[in-house]
């Protein structure tokens, strides 16, 4: 009754009186709530049909009200961008979305609430999409630049994300831009570097993490930690670590093509757990430094090459004994085991458990010398046995007679170590080797620390005194390269000096009478294999020449040598060493030279394994497996993978199946 | 020789039931091949020289294809070698450098270049020519046969691999395949041309993996390569080629 004859004819009116009263209320002005309460309510109430009990109030009020929002701020929100920045007008929008939400609980059913929502972010933000995504970079920009989380910029940013968060896809746009500015700003923050990381690779790691750091505030705070944004930056880092250098002036790129990130972050791994006089950093310090290289290091692809080059240094530190200690090696092996697994870490753990095997070994091999008295020729030793495979050594590129002085030491220990473990073999890795020997022909006598090499040549001169280079070379049995750079050493350091002339002065200078160069000890490291030997590292820390310019010492395999008897120095102990260092640019080369062959290696063992298990693939089927299985040590460039199939083929293993495009078969 | 085609088959069945099972399969498409396929001439060829199963043509052949194999022969082996082989060229009117000579050496199955053994030259016999003159005129038919048939091209190029490469080498000299690819492709495809261009840079042997598949390259983009799948199982010297096409559209003509 009421619907029909008293509504009907009012209906028109009644609702425009209603929605003039809204439209007042959202002008500013106040308004006689209840007389837009009641009607809407009576109109709720006239749900007569039992199967649309609100089909009177919708078609009567809702739409109607729902139509008025839309046209009331379309030209409301229009007029607003015009005149404001956008920033403005997410507080603005959020302003006017709160009291709308809160006007619609108010005048309209609780049915209407979803629809409500829908048409103002409709309103709010769908209409004006573009202008609100385009302020997301500036203000993300804005935010980094401004660190603090509660900035102008990072208030605005949140409100923005919060409103297109209501529009399903919004951020799709938002999110390649975000990327694409995550990698510009990281690339540039590293270019800014320059050539510094090349020396301090600390600053690398933490010009990463840094920006890191900006990005992740950014999505925590302004973006709500959404996990959408989380993979942009991940995704973003993966593409700044893994960039190679753009401007390749640098001399340092030009050694390879490979992206310089996993060299920095193994150098990095190695000035920290190095031992140095300089900074040694507490234990939850050097723990925290751990945990930032790991951080870099989840992002890193090229996993195999930081593995090379880490193994390299950590080689060198145990060897040498430089490690700051074995709990720091051993938390960062385990970290790297956690994060790549057992297998990427099992030669580094090998390498690891090798060094307390030798102090084992050490250890009993100088309790049989005291049990048995054992005469092992008066001279003090330390030996490390170090597993062939392990390690990545190689074995010594020249041959080497070790002095008398150690042949006993050797023999003993040859002995007693194959008594302990039959069947395995010793290889001796004298260029890993170093010892001191205490002169006994000096006013003040000093402890020389020399190589293995440098150590026989001067105990020759126990058994005479005047030798020729050519002489020295047959008698330690060294290759003429690195006879040369051993005894110019020795003469640099002014142990040994040059013969004045040739003829009479050599006879005359054996006058003085054989000086006892009685060496009182001399202490031994030896490296050996347990089965083919294998080379590489010396002591990295050089000697830097003093101030003084030398004049440069001309050798030639003529040259005759004599032990300098006025050898003086400040210093008891006196380091030689330094001749040992072999190229480091060569020695890079060579790694990163072992890296392709590896990688290449790797590949065609995979597609062997894929394919002697399913017999028949199709080319791009395999591509993608191979690609899954590398991942964890390196990305493959598709290329090298097609490279790998076709020596394949070409060695017979595959071939392409007659009349099937892009399908190989394994032969057997 | 099992990979004959269905016509082919019917052929040596139908020269077979004429000429009596005797004949074995084998000398069957022996005779069949050396009379172009045409079962009535080689029919004709087979009772005119006496009827004798085991030889499509006359076996007094064979006697003469061998003195004139002895007349070109070396003295220190049982092989022509190059002098040989050239002095037989130039009586044969063939040119060393031309694809004509290369088609009569597949023909003859000859394993190493510059070379017949005894038994390489001996296929004249087979093949029903004995003399110098009627070897000349067989070469026109094997020409034809190369050109016009992709089946036997594609068994005749593969061929070619082997047989430009150096004994005991698995791969061809990049010079030697750059060589091959003018003389056999180049005027089919014109791509040919800058593919050997591109090779000049190349020092590496070509696999015949890659022999292989640029044949079928050719075959399937020879004309144009814009829709040319990198993502395909191609060799990657084929996909860098490609790469080295796109970057330098200008020299395409």
């Amino acid at each position: 009754m009421w619907r029909d004859k008293v509504l009907a004819p009012l209906k028109d009116r009644l609702v425009y009186a209603i929605l003039e009263q809204v439209r007042k209320e959202r002008d500013g002005e106040a308004i006689e709530r209840e007389l837009v309460v009641k009607p809407i309510e009576s109109m709720v109430k006239l749900g007569l049909e039992r199967n649309k009990p609100l089909a009177v109030y919708s078609e009567t009020i809702e739409l109607p009200y729902i139509a008025a929002l839309h046209e009331y701020y379309a030209a409301e929100t229009t007029n607003f961008l015009a005149q404001n920045a956008v920033p403005d007008y997410y507080s603005h929008a959020e302003t006017r979305m709160a009291e709308e939400s809160a006007r619609a609980v108010l005048f309209l059913d609780t049915s209407s609430e979803p629809r409500v929502t829908a048409a103002l972010t409709d309103i709010f933000v769908t209409a004006h999409l573009p202008a609100l995504q385009g302020e997301v970079i500036p203000l993300v920009a804005a935010m980094v630049a401004d660190s603090s989380s509660e900035s102008h910029a990072a208030k605005a940013l949140a409100r923005g994300y919060a409103l297109l968060a209501r529009v399903p896809g919004a951020f799709d746009s938002v999110q390649d831009a975000l990327g694409a500015f995550v990698v510009e700003r990281g690339l540039a923050a590293l270019d800014k570097l320059g050539d510094e990381p090349a020396s301090n690779p600390r600053k690398y790691v933490e010009a990463l993490l840094e920006h890191y750091a900006a990005f992740r505030t950014v999505v925590d705070t302004a973006f709500a930690g959404s996990g959408q944004f989380s993979l942009v930056l991940d995704k973003a880092m993966r593409e700044i670590v893994n960039a190679k250098p753009k401007t390749n002036a640098g001399s340092s790129g030009g050694a390879s093509s490979l992206p310089p990130a996993a060299e920095l972050l193994a150098k990095y791994c190695d000035m920290v757990l190095r031992k140095s006089s300089k900074s040694q950093l507490e234990d939850a310090e050097l723990s925290k430094v751990l945990d930032s290289v790991m951080e870099v290091f989840q992002y890193l692809e090229d996993k195999d090459v930081f593995q090379k080059f880490y193994s390299q240094m950590l080689a060198k530190r145990l060897i040498q004994s430089l490690s700051v200690s074995d709990d720091a090696e051993s938390a960062m092996i385990s970290r790297l085991k956690k994060a790549a697994g057992y297998e990427y870490t099992s030669k580094l753990q090998k390498m690891f458990q090798d060094m307390t095997l030798s102090d084992e070994l050490n250890a009993s091999f100088a309790t049989a010398v005291e049990k048995t008295g054992m005469d092992i020729g008066g001279v003090a030793f330390s030996f490390k046995v170090l597993t062939k495979g392990s390690w990545p050594l190689s074995s010594p590129s020249t041959p080497f007679v070790q002095p008398p002085e150690l042949d006993k030491l050797i023999k003993r220990f040859e002995a007693f170590y194959k008594n302990q473990h039959s069947g395995r073999e010793l290889f001796w890795l004298p260029e890993l080797t170093k010892g001191e020997l205490r002169t006994a022909y000096l006013a003040k006598n000093h402890d020389l620390i020399v190589t293995n090499y440098q150590m026989a040549i001067l105990c020759l001169f126990n058994r005479g005194t005047v030798f020729s280079v050519a002489e020295i070379g047959k008698l330690v049995g060294l290759e003429s390269k690195v006879l040369m750079r051993n005894v110019a050493s020795l003469v640099k350091v002014k142990l040994l000096s040059l013969v004045a002339d040739a003829g009479d002065t050599a006879v005359s200078q054996a006058e003085p009478k054989a000086e006892a160069k009685a060496k009182t000890e001399a202490k031994t490291e030896a490296e050996t294999d347990d089965a083919a030997a294998s080379s590489s590292a010396k002591p990295s820390k050089g000697k830097k020449g003093k101030g003084k310019k030398r004049a440069p010492i001309k050798l030639n395999s003529s040259t005759k040598l004599e032990v300098n008897l006025n050898f003086s120095n400040k210093r008891i102990r006196v380091k030689v060493l330094s001749s040992l260092i072999r190229d480091s640019t060569e020695e890079r080369a060579a790694t990163v030279r072992g890296v392709s062959e590896e990688r290449m290696f790797f590949l065609q063992a995979a597609v062997v394994r894929l394919m002697k298990a399913r017999k028949k693939m199709a080319h791009s089927v395999l591509v993608g497996e191979v690609c899954e299985i590398a991942a964890a040590r390196f990305k493959p460039r598709v290329a090298l993978i097609k490279k790998a199939i076709e020596q394949l083929i070409d060695k017979g293993y595959l071939a392409r199946v007659q009349g099937e495009k892009g399908m190989y078969e394994y032969l057997a | 020789m099992n990979r004959l085609r269905k016509a082919e088959k019917a052929k040596v069945a139908e020269y077979r039931d004429v000429v009596g099972a005797a004949v074995t399969a084998r000398d069957a498409m022996t005779a069949l091949e050396a009379h172009g396929w045409d079962v009535q001439t080689a029919v004709n060829a087979f009772f005119s020289a006496g009827g004798q199963a085991g030889a499509g043509v006359a076996s007094g052949d064979r006697a003469v294809v061998e003195a004139l194999f002895e007349q070109y022969k070396d003295d220190g082996c049982d092989s022509m070698l190059l002098e040989g082989v050239l002095a037989w060229c130039n009586d044969m009117e063939l040119d060393p450098m031309k694809r004509p000579l290369l088609i009569v050496c597949h023909k003859l199955q000859a394993a190493v270049m510059c070379e017949f053994t005894r038994e390489e030259f001996m296929r004249w016999a087979e093949l029903g020519a004995d003399s110098i003159d009627a070897m000349k005129a067989a070469v026109p038919t094997f020409v034809a046969q190369v050109d016009s048939d992709a089946t036997i091209f594609a068994d005749f190029y593969a061929w070619v691999f082997d047989f430009s490469k150096e004994p005991g080498r698995r791969s061809l000299s990049a010079e030697s395949a750059r060589f091959m690819w003018s003389l056999l492709l180049a005027d089919k495809f014109p791509i040919v041309d800058r593919w050997v261009k591109f090779l000049e840079n190349h020092t590496r042997d070509i696999t015949k993996d890659t022999w292989l598949l640029f044949l079928d390259f050719v075959n399937t983009y020879g004309t144009d390569v814009t829709d040319y799948d990198d993502d395909g199982a191609w060799p990657v010297l084929i996909d860098e080629f490609v790469e080295y096409c796109n970057a330098n559209p200008a020299a395409a003509s």
